[in-house]
């Protein structure tokens, strides 16, 4: 008797994780460049730091991509439906960005600095890699919302929250690193810091609106995914790993550091531990959202059958092995 | 040129997976991957429940999802309508399997032997239908169809539940069978418009 709908089986922690690294180093570099452009030089190190971090955050997360494919030999083949398929585009966004995230990094902070003496140069890359940034973060949203036959990824949310996501991990993950750096003896005003932090303050909040409307509409449209987060096999990861670490801490460690500062060396402190938990909240959204996808059943004239799995469980005696020899 | 499609008529299904297991003997598909099979439904409560089977395969969508999604065209439609995974193109990023309505794809991971590591010498003839890392699925015996033969699964079928045929031709058995005995598909409402109907288990059609 087959069994009922259960989640799918095609992707996996290694996709869960290549989305959150791709999204938290665009996400990153996004709030480097914005930074330097808003406050050149108040937040100099700042921005220098989520820039440097983008690409190898893009490259860790582009690696385990890869390392899930079946022909990884071929991968250069998937940038070749960009016209059609979120995959083919996806691909070629995440490449061009790491392709400029690199040349800024590699001619405007090391080995060079060449690219600041050109400031309209430096302006137009950074523009680029900031386009791309955005896009590099808003598609996985289209690639999981382009599959209908799960109905819990099939939603205009999901860019949103993808995108609001990943610059909350990407301002985490340089308040992180610049906490880091500072408390290993490195220079800069840690002034700037605050200012990160109530933007992504007001980030917190937004992602916790487009996660509970998300939550909301599909109460209905995938009744089974939802219940999974909220009560099944996925609600210690969703109450614990993303309301509680990607939402309520970061939100109340920004909160103290925003608003009650704290002092540069409390600022600091508070920085690391709620960078790491922002961090693994920010894996864990993408990890519920990727094994929260339950498959439609088969509509037999109105009559609901469970798909087929996706391998058939086999064993093999080896005593038919030797019976076979014998024969 | 012909649309090939399938009927299958479910009152005759006796659910034996004769046809499951033809298409694995025609196919050489590893353990574990069977491009065809045969699901079992209850419909009714006590005392009046029934067993119910659904035989299932790639439907060959004449809008398929799957060809949608790929992102390096390895998924495609032929004039004849069936749909084809090329492997040389194939990456294996198993976003068509997501894609599927029907779940109809299978990822060939890893090679599953029946007998301790070894291919049989049959396996090993049927291996350019395979490549480990890609995604496969049915396709309708193409070569046994372009010999002018059926598919296994319709040749194989103890209860003669299977047709094969051309939809687009209104006089073949397949399109006279969809029209009179009110030949349904499988999830209408994605719109995919599939090639595989069933007849249903009732006579006389749809309510």
């Amino acid at each position: 008797m087959e069994r009922a709908p259960k989640t799918q089986e095609v992707m996996g922690w290694k996709v869960a994780a290549s989305l959150f690294f791709i999204a938290t180093g665009a996400g990153s570099y996004l709030v480097g460049f914005l930074s330097g452009l808003i406050d050149p030089a108040g937040s100099m190190m700042l921005s220098k730091l989520a820039v440097i971090l983008g690409a190898p955050f893009v490259l860790v997360g582009g690696c385990l991509l890869l390392c899930d494919m079946g022909q990884k030999s071929k991968f250069y083949h998937m940038i070749s439906r960009p016209g059609s398929s979120w995959m083919s585009r996806g691909a070629f966004f995440v490449i061009l960005f790491l392709v400029f995230n690199l040349i800024h990094l590699f001619t405007g902070i090391w080995p060079t600095t060449t690219l600041l003496t050109h400031p309209a140069v430096y302006l137009m890359i950074g523009i680029i890699a900031s386009i791309l940034a955005v896009l590099t973060l808003v598609y996985t949203g289209f690639l999981l919302g382009a599959v209908k036959a799960i109905p819990f990824w099939s939603s205009s949310f999901l860019p949103w929250l993808f995108l609001l996501s990943g610059l909350s991990t990407g301002a985490m993950a340089t308040s992180l690193a610049f906490s880091i750096y500072k408390f290993s003896g490195g220079d800069g005003p840690v002034q700037h810091l605050t200012y990160l932090t109530r933007f992504n303050f007001f980030v917190i909040i937004l992602e916790a609106i487009v996660l509970g409307s998300y939550l909301g509409v599909m109460r209905s449209r995938a009744a089974g995914s939802v219940k999974m987060l909220t009560r099944g096999k996925l609600a210690r990861a969703f109450w614990g790993g993303v309301v509680f670490a990607a939402l309520i801490v970061p939100f109340v460690i920004e909160a103290l550091k925003a608003f009650i500062p704290p002092g540069p060396a409390l600022l600091l402190a508070l920085a690391l531990p709620g960078g790491i938990i922002g961090l693994i909240g920010g894996y864990m959204l993408r990890h519920v959202v990727v094994y929260g996808g339950t498959r439609i059943p088969l509509n037999v004239q109105g009559q609901r059958v469970a798909p087929p799995p996706e391998k058939y469980e086999t064993k093999v005696i080896d005593s038919d092995y030797q019976s076979f020899q014998k024969a | 040129m012909a649309r090939y499609g399938m009927v299958i008529d479910l009152k005759r299904c006796l659910g034996c997976d004769t046809c499951t297991m033809a298409c694995k003997a025609a196919n050489a598909t590893t353990r574990g991957i069977l491009w065809n099979r045969v699901l079992k439904y209850e419909t009714g409560k006590y005392p009046s429940a029934k067993l119910n089977y659904l035989p299932v395969l790639c439907m060959h969508c004449k809008e398929p999802e799957c060809e949608k999604v790929c992102p390096t065209g390895a998924t495609s439609k032929r004039e004849d309508g069936i749909v084809v995974v090329d492997n040389e193109k194939c990456v294996g990023c198993r976003y068509c399997m997501l894609a599927c309505v029907y779940a109809s794809r299978y990822f060939y991971d890893e090679v599953r032997t029946f007998y301790s590591g070894q291919l049989t010498p049959f396996e090993q003839i049927k291996q350019d239908k395979h490549r480990l890392g890609t995604v496969e699925k049915c396709d309708f015996c193409s070569e046994r169809v372009q010999a002018g033969q059926e598919p296994s699964c319709v040749v194989s079928c103890t209860g003669h539940a299977r047709y094969f045929g051309n939809l687009d031709d209104p006089n073949s058995e397949v399109s006279r069978l969809i029209k009179d005995r009110g030949g349904f598909v499988l999830n209408p409402e994605m719109n995919t418009d599939p090639s595989v109907y069933y007849l249903p288990t009732e006579q006389g059609g749809r309510d």
